[in-house]
């Protein structure tokens, strides 16, 4: 039982060690890239506001293409993490392959980490939404004055709508299993193109905004993460194995 | 006690392939300090990465009778001219890291090495010289807390005073337990610091010989190199002399 309990904390040192390490290697230019997509995002969204792109929120906010920075931004985090992982093993394999700590608890630790980051990020865009919200509510009162403007705000633009579902249950399932296989995706990758994270990542691209109960690429999308899940688990079984 | 029996590895290459090591028996006792040589593509590299895993291969290494795992592998440390830092990363943080995964990690050693050799401790590792780097690395597998120390041309781009300073801290402070397995081209500079010599030609160990040896039979290092490798002294003036005598024609 001691024994156990000694394995057991020396196993979560060792994890813990691994994720300061992640968060030393990768924090600053996840950092850069969160301010870079923040202030971009809130100066298309005043060029757009003020350059009279449309009276309502909806129009404002679809013209000033957060979605497309989100996406942006996404794909760029997305390789900040990956690579710096993939560095990490590539110039300092030596060291990782003498720990204690199995390939597979090293796996699990890169892609709770990666999700973590993921849902920051996440976290920081419904955030920046609805500061444009009320920062649109500011400066006119007069054309969407409604107490329930964000609420609808989530309702009525798709993108926000999609990034927080709010009653709409398949996307919030979709949204997680997106956020999953995209962390453990970019935990495997290891070396050469990562060709399954692209694929990955092209397909939150082009299915990630979509109507209100779009059910149907909401489900090929879990399919696909589903798919992608199973792979990462199967074939770090087989390599433990 | 480290032994490897009949350790073979193959390297598959586009054009067929090579084979690395052809058949590797050794046995490290602990507290030995071993130097390990041979040209290039002897095989050097090789047989460390396997003795450590990082390579798949044929044969058997055994550590004290049991094979080399997860749970036994901190009895190895690993210092490679290739790196093994986290180059993003401080001394410090690389401290921190270690005393995390190796609960032996030599606290006092690891001060008295980086103040002795002046490493600055919150400097990123990427910013360090190639001789510092170097050292670091050094540093780091000897204050891991292993009992086999294994070592790949670690002093590749530091200056001869500087290694010379290297072989004189390690001698001082190594404990009897601890064994180093030191690959190496620097024949001369380690015949002093080593206390057996094991030769590797073409994946197979051709020569295996202890200083004390060596000393009975009134040889140096060197004239045993020589000897086993069937190095021609004349080899250079023969060639000479058939470059000159070509021109005087």
């Amino acid at each position: 039982m001691t024994m156990t309990a000694g394995k057991w904390q020396r196993n979560a040192r060792g994890a813990a060690s691994i994720w300061a390490l992640l968060a030393r290697s990768s924090i600053y230019k996840l950092l850069a890239l969160a301010a870079v997509m923040a202030l971009g995002e809130a100066a298309l969204f005043y060029i757009s506001m003020r350059g009279g792109r449309g009276y309502e929120l909806t129009d404002v906010i679809n013209s000033s293409k957060i979605s497309t920075t989100f996406l942006a931004a996404l794909g760029l985090w997305l390789s900040a993490l990956a690579g710096t992982e993939r560095n990490i093993e590539e110039k300092s394999g030596n060291t990782i392959n003498r720990l204690t700590l199995s390939r597979r608890g090293i796996f699990w630790v890169k892609a709770v980490f990666n999700i973590g980051c993921l849902v920051i990020l996440f976290a920081l865009q419904i955030w920046i939404a609805i500061w444009m919200v009320g920062a649109f509510g500011r400066e006119r009162p007069e054309a969407y004055a409604s107490p329930q403007r964000l609420f609808l705000a989530f309702y009525r633009i798709e993108f926000l709508h999609c990034l927080l579902p709010l009653a709409e249950a398949g996307k919030w399932v979709r949204n997680v299993f997106l956020v999953l296989a995209l962390g453990m995706e970019a935990a495997a990758y290891v070396k050469g193109v990562p060709l399954t994270l692209l694929l990955l990542y092209f397909v939150t691209a082009g299915w990630f905004v979509g109507p209100v109960g779009g059910g149907l690429t909401d489900a090929l999308c879990i399919l696909v993460c589903v798919a992608v899940m199973v792979s990462n688990v199967w074939r770090l079984w087989k390599k433990d194995a | 006690m480290l032994e490897i029996k009949s350790l073979k590895k193959y390297y598959r290459t586009p054009l067929g392939g090579v084979e690395a090591l052809r058949g590797v028996d050794l046995k490290i006792g602990q507290g030995e300090i071993i130097g390990l040589f041979g040209e290039n593509g002897a095989g050097k590299t090789t047989l460390l990465k396997s003795i450590l895993g990082f390579l798949p291969y044929e044969g058997e290494v055994l550590l004290d009778g049991e094979k080399i795992r997860r749970s036994n592998i901190s009895r190895l440390s690993f210092a490679t001219c290739e790196h093994s830092f986290f180059p993003n990363l401080t001394p410090e943080a690389h401290r921190e890291f270690y005393k995390m995964h190796f609960g032996t990690f030599r606290d006092k050693r690891y001060e008295a090495l980086m103040n002795f050799f002046e490493l600055p401790k919150r400097k990123a590792l990427k910013n360090y010289s190639t001789g510092q780097k170097n050292q670091f690395e050094v540093i780091m597998a000897l204050c891991q807390g292993a009992d086999y120390i294994l070592m790949d041309e670690p002093f590749v781009g530091n200056d001869i005073f500087n290694r010379e300073d290297f072989y004189k801290v390690l001698l001082g402070i190594l404990e009897p337990e601890e064994t180093i397995l030191l690959s190496t081209h620097l024949l001369e500079e380690v015949d002093k610091f080593v206390g057996r010599a094991v030769l590797l030609r073409q994946g197979r160990v051709i020569g295996d010989v202890t200083m004390v040896e060596l000393e009975e039979q009134n040889k140096t290092l060197m004239d045993y190199v020589k000897e086993v490798y069937g190095y021609r002294p004349d080899r250079v003036e023969r060639a000479l002399e058939e470059l000159t005598g070509g021109e005087d024609e």
